[in-house]
């Protein structure tokens, strides 16, 4: 509990000094409760996410980080490794393949790498997956930029 | 409404079967309003083909993708078997409502799976997920009791658990592959798993002993960057086997 604490205090200090550094990645700790944090990422360029901005919520375990934080999207995605419905993401360094080396500003490079490269062959949005898999990249790119429109681009007027 | 007493129709708002409203022409929503609204193929022509693409349940089509997703994946299908229940409560909601227009689907998972042993089946998908997700198993005793406690002769070397430098004169415990942490951020990793958290070289495990041999590559995420690192210029654990002793 102390370690997670003193860990997630440390990652607060560079996360403003990182701040300059990676204009993709805004982290943003709760104020009353460090182990809540929500990230507003950009979508990567010369993807359908592209001028998108997506918010992310953290729930940090209490062991972390010998556990992984939970991780999902709270702005609305339509992508092969993310739940249409509950945001939850389908990443291996989020499960099995977790290193306390992780921090969650690296965490939240991962997810963007994630959306430039998805992986179709274990998803989570099945309809997303099937238009890749089908090699419908034009259909999945309308789709993915429509919700990108809808859901992650401030309202006009 | 006689023609949607003989046809169906697939709100993709509600994502339900719907008895559409017509305004000008426009199939709307009775439920939702919006015009997301998409006609299903007549279920008296009992095409069975037909009503698999039609949001009808299939059956076989459903099984088929547990079995498929249950080879790989197990979260997935704790997901895939909510979303199952989720909709059959959806269909016998419907079903209720429209008892004189919707048709009953000719089989319903809910024949199979509703119950105690739908619930055990969830209850198991679940468990089995616990497991996978913890990744490598622990390092063993022996391994981390052979651990070298080395003193930190370098400027700037950081812990990576939990991001602090390391002063120079420290002491530190070093795994085969040269990284270096605090004992007290190493240890409790090690009890829980076996691999050096910045680049995955395994300790030796209990595991290690069985007669089938453990990968480490049971891929549980979308997108590996494990084996992205593991491709990459890190250290890899069979070449360095040689420095574990």
């Amino acid at each position: 509990m102390q370690q997670s604490r003193a860990r997630l205090f440390k990652e607060y200090k560079e996360v403003q000094r990182e701040k300059v550094a990676d204009p993709d990645i805004q982290l943003v700790c709760d104020d009353t409760n460090i182990f809540k944090w929500t990230a507003l990422i950009k979508g990567p360029s010369e993807t359908p996410y592209e001028g998108g901005v997506f918010q992310l919520a953290f729930a940090v375990p209490e062991p972390y980080p010998l556990q992984p934080p939970q991780v999902r999207f709270l702005t609305k995605i339509f992508h092969p490794n993310v739940h249409f419905k509950t945001g939850e993401i389908c990443l291996d360094i989020l499960k099995n393949a977790w290193s306390p080396a992780w921090t969650l500003q690296s965490v939240c490079r991962a997810i963007i790498a994630l959306m430039a490269h998805p992986e179709p062959d274990s998803p989570l949005n099945c309809d997303s997956g099937n238009l890749l898999r089908s090699g419908d990249v034009r259909g999945f790119n309308s789709m993915a930029s429509m919700y990108t429109r809808l859901a992650a681009m401030p309202k006009k007027g | 409404m006689e023609d949607a007493a003989e046809t169906m129709y697939w709100c993709h708002m509600c994502s339900r079967l719907v008895i559409p409203v017509i305004e000008d022409e426009i199939f709307k929503c009775n439920f939702c309003q919006s015009g997301f609204v998409e006609e299903i193929a007549d279920t008296q022509a009992a095409d069975s083909d037909d009503q698999n693409n039609d949001g009808e349940i299939d059956i076989n089509g459903q099984l088929e993708e547990i079995r498929r997703i249950l080879s790989r994946h197990s979260a997935e299908i704790v997901n895939l078997a909510e979303g199952i229940r989720a909709r059959l409560l959806i269909e016998s909601e419907t079903n209720e409502n429209n008892i004189d227009t919707a048709s009953v689907p000719p089989v319903s998972l809910g024949d199979y799976f509703i119950g105690p042993g739908y619930e055990m089946l969830l209850q198991r998908l679940a468990e089995t997920d616990l497991n996978n997700k913890y990744g490598t198993p622990p390092a063993t005793k022996e391994a981390v009791e052979a651990l070298a406690t080395v003193k930190i002769d370098e400027r700037l070397l950081q812990c990576t658990v939990c991001i602090d430098d390391f002063e120079i004169g420290m002491e530190a415990k070093e795994m085969p592959c040269e990284h270096k942490f605090h004992s007290d951020c190493l240890l409790p990793w090690l009890e829980l798993h076996s691999s050096c958290p910045v680049c995955r070289f395994l300790l030796s495990t209990a595991d290690d002993d069985d007669d089938e041999p453990k990968t480490n590559d049971d891929n549980n995420g979308g997108f590996s960057i494990a084996s992205m690192e593991r491709n990459g210029s890190s250290p890899q654990p069979s070449s360095n086997s040689s420095l574990a002793n």
